[in-house]
């Protein structure tokens, strides 16, 4: 019988695949611009963000980040901490942390 | 015959005998490799046994079949039958096979290792019965499908090699187990590929592999676990799930 | 009295091939990365601000330490995407997942988020 549960491997697996793909593609387009003075400024970092298919992009890979370091630090926490309780708090921690930076991206990209 | 080594060897042996040590503790032997008859670190072990015979470790075959002999040979696992005293420096450092309990020196259980092993269902399930007095027939194609499967001989050096195999023993199936899957999916005669592929698709039993292949690098038969694995998420992933019937 | 069987897992006595390297690497920049998702939030933040915002910012990061800072978050994300690039590669079956393959490919990248770092510090300083 399968259940949500027991394909969690399969889902977890190609969600970190796909996250990787979505952040690698993000910031390979982004990185030049950081090393280019003409385009580290700025006037140029505004109008880049003023085009709403950026904020777009930039939230998608945010959301990205957060799944895809959360199936990893999940991962690290299994592996690491045998301590149900500790675990579970360690977990919690690091949820809040990302739900906090992704509503801190969502507040950026709007206003 | 190659020249005999004139070398004295040190063994050091790790020593743990239940109900009189706290913890294992590495003890010195030397041998001189002149007196040892026979070419493989076995051969030594035996010999340093003449002398000491409490030292404990398992061996059966002495030519790399059975895999009784698994042990950490300098830090990295292997066959004692099948380790050349020649390819070896003046220490060697015995440790036991990481990641499961000391029964004793070198002696560790397998139990968790056979567990694994048996949650794969490592036989062949066949809806229909065998034509009568006939065997079930396989294409030498579907037969070269096996190759670098099925001759794993459970040494279990792969799976003690596995860092995460140490951090999940009970949850995630280690290199051998998968490999053995993997010889089932992969085998045409067997009737429950969905059903072996169901069984694997959760968070433990097929995906804490981070591809670290230290399971390559000791497999004393040369077989690749991790390759077996990748096959087995590529399955996974390729084909859906079967519908409870 | 049932005794607990002692284990070994004394790692620092064992040998480990350069592709178990990478992977611990691989994990060690993914957790070093999480830590510093807020200080890349804060500097989007700037960015998206008004010029003096932007200006006080790269003022910031211009100290020392802040520098030593961003080049471990530099570093950290190129290695991680490089080690995760190989991981892809082998998921697609498009690098073998052979040992030498794997050791090969371990090297690549431990070449190729070297020279990133170098370039990175150079650029920083």
């Amino acid at each position: 019988m399968v259940n949500r549960l027991s394909r969690r491997g399969v889902q977890d697996w190609l969600a970190q695949r796909v996250t990787a793909i979505i952040i690698f593609a993000y910031t390979f387009l982004m990185m030049p611009r950081l090393f280019c003075p003409h385009l580290n400024t700025h006037i140029a970092w505004q109008a880049l963000f003023a085009h709403t298919w950026v904020k777009v992009a930039t939230l998608l890979t945010v959301a990205s980040i957060l799944w895809h370091a959360w199936i990893g630090l999940w991962t690290v926490f299994t592996d690491y901490v045998k301590s149900a309780g500790l675990r579970c708090l360690l977990q919690i921690l690091v949820i809040l942390v990302l739900a906090a930076i992704g509503l801190w991206a969502l507040l950026l990209m709007v206003q | 015959m190659a020249t005999q080594d004139n070398r004295t060897m040190t063994l050091s042996i790790s020593r743990y005998c239940p109900g009189e040590d706290k913890k294992p503790k590495l003890k010195d032997y030397d041998v001189n490799l002149a007196d040892v008859k026979g070419q493989m670190l076995l051969d030594a072990l035996l010999h340093a046994k003449e002398k000491n015979p409490d030292i404990g470790f398992r061996f059966s075959c002495s030519e790399g079949v059975c895999g009784s002999d698994g042990m950490n040979i300098n830090g990295v696992n292997g066959l004692a039958c099948v380790t050349r005293l020649d390819e070896l420096p003046d220490k060697v450092v015995l440790r036991p096979l990481p990641g499961l309990p000391i029964i004793r020196d070198l002696i560790v259980d397998m139990t968790q290792f056979y567990d694994q092993l048996h949650k794969v269902n490592p036989y062949l399930k066949c809806k229909k019965m065998a034509p009568a007095n006939k065997e079930r027939k396989q294409t030498p194609e579907e037969r070269n499908e096996l190759d670098g499967l099925y001759e794993c001989i459970l040494c279990a050096c792969c799976t003690t090699a596995c860092p995460s195999f140490w951090w999940n023993p009970d949850k995630f199936l280690g290199p051998a187990a998968l490999l053995a899957a993997c010889r089932f999916v992969k085998d045409s005669r067997d009737d429950a590929k969905a059903e072996r592929l169901d069984e694997l698709r959760g968070a433990f039993a097929a995906f804490r592999c981070r591809v670290i292949m230290n399971c390559v690098r000791v497999c004393p038969k040369g077989l690749n676990p991790t390759k077996a694995i990748a096959e087995l998420h590529k399955e996974m992933v390729m084909t859906d799930e079967e519908e409870a019937s | 009295m049932k005794r607990e069987r002692p284990v070994n897992l004394n790692v620092l006595s064992m040998r480990f091939p350069v592709t178990a390297i990478i992977s611990i690497g691989h994990r060690i920049t993914g957790v070093l990365i999480f830590f510093f998702l807020p200080m890349l939030l804060w500097m989007l933040g700037h960015v998206l601000s008004d010029a003096s915002a932007y200006a006080s910012m790269l003022h910031c990061l211009s100290q020392p330490s802040m520098r030593v800072l961003l080049w471990i978050l530099l570093a950290s994300v190129g290695y991680h995407i490089v080690a995760g690039l190989r991981h892809l590669l082998m998921d697609a079956h498009i690098l073998s997942n052979s040992f030498t393959a794997g050791k090969i490919s371990a090297w690549l990248v431990l070449f190729v988020a070297f020279l990133w770092a170098v370039f990175v510090g150079v650029w920083l300083w």
